[in-house]
């Protein structure tokens, strides 16, 4: 086989020099022409030949989307003949790894980015003309989706989205039978929370909850506390509260109550699991409910279920029943091309088959997030083998929520300055209210905004 | 003319200096790549407003300014302080302990070694603070057991008082190579001053402060200075066990460092805190070698 190829190989270099330009020329012509119909999903789509080629790929995730990952790399190679060089690390030293590339100028040609991409911009190349020549067919996109992913001050298209979700509450309703507590509702608010987490510790002795994300909560918060308030402004570009440290105060109050009875892990127990939600206590059967981002919800059900738990999604607690929920359906991650690879015209196809090929999606089956190609997703839903109850829990909640008039009023912006407000808001104020360094809420709210402005400041001076 | 230049070429080749040179260019070259031009990069940008992939960005003393103000950066130097007062001395009483067990001679002493060696093989790894996170985690058994006995809610990782104690221990642990040079250190003390003590009636308490800690104390200086250096360079267990954690009780210097340079962009003001943390250690071992004079006994000086 090897031989005749070689053969063959050989007898094309001996014409190959009359006949390369006008070939070249040819398959020129081809791609602009195929541009508009790069659908890999046709019967007869003529796969490119890469063979020879490299392309570098990195992404952060769980086992499972390891595995599912490499599948869908391995396919493609096949088809292709390409060489797919992979990386992937969890997701909170993917940053580490991706900075300390970025400083090395030796990115990948692709890589997983998340809502975060203001921070990185210079290392990303935007799509638009990829997405304009058709060689990143957008077509069957949610508009919405694809929007999520773009760049408003020029826009610039990031990346293309690896699908929709929703970031959401989990709970076990065994614990909440056995221990007489109703299941959280859709308009369940923080005082429901607060007596459901009480009620669960009181009687189970464990904390309700093991993981909650606390600065991605406090910000729903101040979206819920009033019609046209979020911590960051729809584009990012500044705080939008109007400097009311009121709805600040008021989580902040709520949560470190809840956790110094015990009723939320302690600081430790959250450290300790981080984002691995197959480590949280309610796959063990011993905390009721768990915040999480939906897409996480099949690894976690996956854990859960070894050991006999089924578990239900809900939405997140409300300040009020009939106020805004905060919530939003975003998008999660996204696939970008390195602003300074060799190969962006083989990245923009691989981008293109990761997103639209069903074959490869039946693989990933939405494990990133509910997929945001409605040809794909349709797939999906149509075999039952891939949706099972897990997956149709997973669409459920992002159909309820996208459903909700009110996710329009809900910013989803991270700016450059948000990684190290959240964190300072973590380890600063939160820590510290805990640890008795300010005396309530009130009090470390006001001093985390203080602190919140000299950081964006800082950042502003720095662009 | 060229007979001559052709000489002085192969002079020049058989010259020990350069020789020496050359056998040592692998060094030099990593030397200079891999520590000076970085060192002198980084004093560059700790004068600079200065992130990765970005301009530098000349700002003066403001990053040391800024430094001096920050309440983060001076706790992290009081717990970096603590973790080194209480660590070393802890790893270096143990180590000697061992390592005066393994010194009686017994058939097995060579795989004694090698086994209590190993956790310092493995010791700076990943793994192994995983594997200590999981131990003294919430969930792991030293937790559990303090639970059994009826104490509720405690978690090591939890506490701001207690969660350095599997940092310190989990340092302690990797006492293979200071137990290896006291172990060494132990053979050269001549047999004939225990012999001639043994005489005279001093008792085993007696023996070891007279004759073994005086004999043993350059030892106990190089360690002392080996142990101290790596204890202000702790990262890699405070960041996987802890991550700083929590309300900053474990967040070490090169803690500090890593999140101000690399999560939040300020790799300016990472480096500016980076040549404090020189400057300390520096003063610090210069007080040591200053007192070392009192307490470190060299029998070459008798």
């Amino acid at each position: 086989m090897k031989k005749r190829v070689f053969a063959m190989l050989m007898a094309a270099a001996m014409v190959s020099t009359a006949v390369v330009p006008v070939f070249a020329e040819e398959a020129a012509e081809e791609t602009t022409e195929a541009g508009t119909v790069n659908d890999v999903n046709d019967p007869n789509y003529q796969w490119p030949d890469y063979s020879g080629e490299t392309l570098n790929f990195m992404w952060w995730g769980s086992d499972t989307r390891h595995q599912k990952t490499i599948e869908v790399i391995e396919m493609y190679e096949e088809l292709t003949g390409i060489d797919i060089e992979y990386e992937y690390a969890d997701g909170s030293s993917y940053w580490t790894v991706f900075q300390a590339k970025m400083a090395g100028n030796e990115l990948p040609d692709v890589f997983q980015m998340g809502n975060n991409w203001a921070t990185y911009y210079d290392t990303i190349e935007p799509l638009n003309s990829y997405i304009d020549s058709g060689i990143i067919d957008t077509s069957s996109i949610n508009e919405a989706m694809l929007a999520t992913t773009v760049n408003n001050a020029n826009g610039d298209v990031t990346g293309i989205s690896n699908g929709a979700n929703a970031r959401c509450f989990a709970y076990n309703p065994a614990i909440f039978d056995e221990c007489g507590v109703p299941y959280p509702t859709e308009n369940w608010t923080w005082d429901d929370f607060a007596a459901a987490c009480r009620a669960i510790t009181e009687q189970t002795g464990n904390p309700a909850i093991t993981t909650v994300e606390y600065n991605s909560l406090l910000f729903s918060v101040v979206t819920q506390w009033k019609e046209g308030y979020n911590f960051y402004a729809m584009d990012g570009s500044d705080f939008a509260f109007e400097g009311d440290t009121e709805p600040i105060a008021y989580f902040m109050n709520l949560y470190n109550d809840l956790m110094k009875e015990g009723c939320i892990g302690d600081w430790g127990i959250q450290n300790e699991i981080g984002q691995n939600v197959e480590a949280d206590w309610i796959a063990y059967g011993d905390a009721a409910m768990i915040m999480l981002s939906s897409n996480q919800f099949q690894a976690l059900s996956n854990a859960a279920s070894e050991n006999g738990i089924e578990l239900e999604l809900c939405t997140l607690p409300k300040v009020s029943a009939d106020g805004q929920s905060g919530m939003v359906v975003r998008s999660s991650q996204q696939l970008s091309i390195y602003s300074k690879s060799e190969k962006k015209e083989i990245a923009a196809n691989f981008i293109n088959f990761f997103a639209n090929s069903i074959e490869a999606n039946k693989i990933l089956n939405c494990e990133r997030g509910v997929s945001i190609n409605s040809a794909v997703l349709e797939a999906l839903k149509a075999d039952s083998t891939l949706t099972d109850a897990t997956t149709a829990k997973v669409y459920d909640i992002i159909d309820l929520i996208g459903s909700m008039e009110d996710t329009k009023n809900s910013s989803p912006a991270e700016p450059t300055a948000n990684e190290e407000i959240s964190d300072v808001l973590k380890k600063e104020y939160a820590q510290g209210l805990y640890n008795g360094s300010y005396e309530n809420g009130e009090e470390a709210a006001e001093a985390f905004w203080a602190e919140a402005q000299e950081i964006w400041a800082k950042f502003e001076t720095q662009e | 003319m060229k007979e001559s230049r052709k000489a002085s070429l192969k002079a020049f080749l058989n010259n020990d200096n350069t020789v020496g040179y050359i056998f040592a260019a692998p060094f030099i070259i990593g030397f200079c790549g891999l520590t000076l031009i970085p060192m002198a990069l980084s004093l560059y940008y700790s004068f600079c407003d200065y992130k990765i992939g970005g301009n530098a960005l000349w700002i003066g003393l403001q990053n040391y300014l800024n430094l001096f103000k920050d309440a983060t950066f001076g706790n992290s130097i009081m717990v970096t302080l603590q973790y080194v007062l209480i660590g070393v001395p802890l790893k270096l009483v143990f180590a000697l302990f061992i390592a005066m067990l393994l010194t009686r001679p017994t058939r097995l002493q060579g795989i004694y070694r090698a086994v209590y060696y190993i956790p310092s093989l493995i010791g700076g790894s990943v793994a192994v603070a995983l594997v200590w996170k999981q131990l003294f985690g919430s969930r792991g058994p030293i937790v559990s057991f303090i639970k059994s006995m009826g104490v509720t809610g405690f978690n090591f990782f939890g506490s701001t008082t207690w969660a350095f104690i599997p940092l310190v221990l989990c340092n302690a642990w990797q006492f293979g190579s200071s137990m290896l040079i006291f172990a060494s250190g132990l053979k050269q003390i001549p047999m004939d001053y225990y012999e001639a003590a043994e005489i005279d009636g001093a008792g085993a308490v007696k023996r070891f402060f007279k004759i073994t800690l005086p004999c043993l104390s350059p030892i106990i200086l190089f360690n002392l200075l080996m142990q101290l250096i790596s204890g202000f360079m702790t990262f890699t267990q405070a960041q996987i066990i802890t991550n700083g954690g929590p309300n900053h009780a474990t967040e070490y210097v090169s803690l500090f460092i890593f999140t101000e340079g690399f999560s939040y962009g300020h790799m300016g003001y990472a480096c500016a805190a980076s040549w404090i943390i020189l400057i300390i250690m520096a003063v610090t071992t210069g007080i040591i070698f200053k007192t070392s004079k009192t307490w470190v006994f060299y029998e070459a000086d008798e």
